[in-house]
């Protein structure tokens, strides 16, 4: 089983990401589960949501308390809240900032930096946490670029203009080929 | 879990190893939109709460998008919704709901009308606790609240069982033997918005199944007059409630029957009481809604370490199915009953109900989960590893201080 916790702000889209992901592994052929955690939100609170994926149907539905894979999407969350919690040895902390900070005093080896803002500022689209579902894909390492082609489009093709469709899709994949990218350099 | 209970518990699978490929990615919430908008029902009348909301919040959008005929009606307020839908079904029109805690504690003066009128619909509840203190998160404590209201209530474990219980509850609500409300209640937030791959129907098996709705006494036939509602003094009312409590009896073998057509043409079996590895069991769990799913995981794990253990999830609550429990019973199994909802100064619901109706087996009494308060598959692990612990004379309160775990 493989587990995944998002860490965002109310308005970064981690509900959203955590869908588009789970659209991605359904497409090929995993049992998932895409959990948004829910209190009192506004704009700019802290919001956590969660991924499960297994090749057997996902019978539990408890919480989600010790994760393969962290991600954070908003860089100020990282010294505010430990987002690290429940992350086992193996595990790895996806963080949206142009480089793993200095002042970490956490297992360093164990976050990676993707530059999100920046790829996503790139593609032409307003929001990181597409890119962010790209390196989550990248980082699991089964599944292609095309079943996240197909989730964009389940997902957003209704709701967005083509141009913004092309867009959302160039966020994901520069997300998906940054990490493909650096595991190769590694 | 260690590498070894892995193994097993991986051996033991004889389950499929990819989701259907006609399966979609939707959240409880949304297969109960997507079953009433195939369902295609003439009224629905609603006012939003949380976490029933995106039931509405998706219908709202198949009646602006015209792929539904049915007329939505936005109410003031949860007690003028049921009041538009008892009159609604009344006067012939297949009609839907849908509320949650503090909603459906508003409408539980006219559930007990809807169901003296036995005025037929389907009511969609997000399961949610009660204030206060205010909590929008998971329990029973509101479904409890039409506990005897005449209703009958089915409570469903993932997002697919409450799609296909809403479906069956069309049939069940409008059957000539029953004609009654029918509560599908799903567990907020963990189902109502967890996404999970569900198998839909096709929309014309979907339609084909439900068929049309014949009110037979309908309320608007100037040339068949009835009287509907009337006042009722001693000599009527006592024999009145009896008939109506004779309905909801009825309810349990005509679920059964509609259970049994719905596998004909979905192949999914939905019996009122469903039982998972409890054959040769000497510990039993006896729970309602999503956490069934966690202790079937703990049940696997359990085995794995030489605990013959099993779960029995009840689908129905009203009317009870005492012969199906009975039936899957063994004497002398230990029984663990997990209520999401308490009875202050009692036991709490769901263990009375399994108690007035075993002989000779031991029975314990959980609490969990109130406001939406976990209880994992290590949890539901550690409560069966420590049953000789469990008092016998008074619920334990599981994951909070004082409690028994």
């Amino acid at each position: 089983m493989i587990e995944v916790r998002w860490h965002g702000r109310g308005g970064q889209g981690i509900k959203t990401a955590s869908r588009l992901l789970a659209l991605a592994q359904v497409g090929e052929g995993w049992w998932v589960q895409a959990v948004p955690e829910y209190g009192p939100e506004r704009s700019g609170a802290p919001m956590v949501a969660y991924n499960r994926a297994d090749e057997t149907p996902i019978r539990r539905h408890d919480a989600i308390t010790h994760p393969t894979l962290v991600v954070v999407l908003d860089r100020s969350l990282w010294r505010e809240q430990e987002v690290w919690t429940g992350l086992g040895s193996g595990g790895l902390v996806l963080l949206n900032a142009p480089e793993v900070p200095v002042e970490t005093d956490w297992h360093r080896d164990m976050v990676m930096a993707v530059p999100a803002d920046r790829l996503a500022r790139e593609a032409g689209a307003g929001y990181a946490n597409v890119v962010m579902v790209g390196a989550v894909r990248a980082v699991l390492g089964r599944g292609g670029e095309s079943s996240l082609t197909v989730a964009v489009q389940e997902l957003f093709g209704r709701r967005l203009s083509a141009a913004a469709m092309a867009a959302t899709e160039r966020a994901v994949m520069a997300g998906y080929r940054f990490v493909r990218d650096a595991e190769k350099a590694s | 879990m260690s590498k070894q209970e892995q193994q097993e518990v991986q051996q033991e699978g004889c389950r499929t190893s990819r989701p259907s490929p006609d399966a979609r990615l939707v959240t409880g919430a949304e297969a109960v939109a997507e079953a009433m908008r195939q369902i295609d029902p003439d009224v629905m009348a609603v006012y939003p709460i949380t976490p029933q909301t995106p039931i509405i919040e998706a219908f709202s959008q198949y009646v602006a998008d015209g792929r539904v005929h049915t007329e939505l009606l936005l109410m003031e307020s949860e007690h003028s919704a049921l009041s538009a839908v008892v009159g609604s079904a009344l006067a012939g029109a297949r009609t839907v709901t849908a509320t949650a805690s503090q909603g459906l504690a508003y409408m539980i003066e006219v559930l007990y009308i809807a169901a003296a009128l036995r005025a037929p619909f389907v009511m969609a509840v997000g399961m949610r606790a009660l204030s206060g203190p205010i909590n929008i998160h998971a329990d029973h404590s509101d479904v409890m609240l039409a506990r005897d209201s005449g209703a009958v209530i089915l409570i469903a474990e993932t997002a697919e069982e409450a799609y296909d219980l809403t479906v069956i509850a069309t049939r069940l609500a409008e059957d000539p033997a029953v004609m009654l409300p029918v509560l599908v209640g799903q567990d907020g937030f963990i189902t109502t918005h967890a996404a999970e791959p569900v198998r839909l129907l096709d929309d014309a098996l979907v339609r084909g199944f439900v068929g049309e709705y014949h009110v037979p006494y309908p309320l608007l036939d100037p040339g068949r007059p009835t009287t509907q509602g009337a006042f009722s003094m001693p000599d009527s009312y006592f024999p009145q409630k009896a008939q109506e409590e004779a309905a909801t009896r009825q309810a349990g073998g005509r679920f059964l029957t509609l259970a049994g057509d719905y596998a004909r043409v979905s192949g999914r079996e939905l019996s009122a009481v469903e039982t998972y590895r409890t054959e040769d069991a000497e510990v039993v769990l006896v729970a309602m809604g999503s956490v069934v799913g966690t202790m079937k995981d703990a049940v696997d794990r359990l085995r794995a370490r030489g605990l013959r253990v099993g779960v029995l999830k009840l689908r129905m609550f009203r009317p009870f199915p005492e012969d199906a429990l009975r039936k899957e019973i063994s004497p002398g199994q230990l029984l663990l009953v997990f209520d999401r909802a308490l009875s202050p100064g009692s036991w709490p619901p769901l263990f009375l109900e399994v108690a007035a109706r075993i002989r000779g087996n031991s029975c314990r009494s959980l609490v969990f989960g109130l406001g939406g308060r976990d209880l994992s598959v290590e949890a539901v692990m550690t409560v069966v590893e420590g049953r000789e612990d469990l008092p016998a004379n008074a619920a334990s309160h599981l994951g909070i201080a004082g409690g028994a775990l």
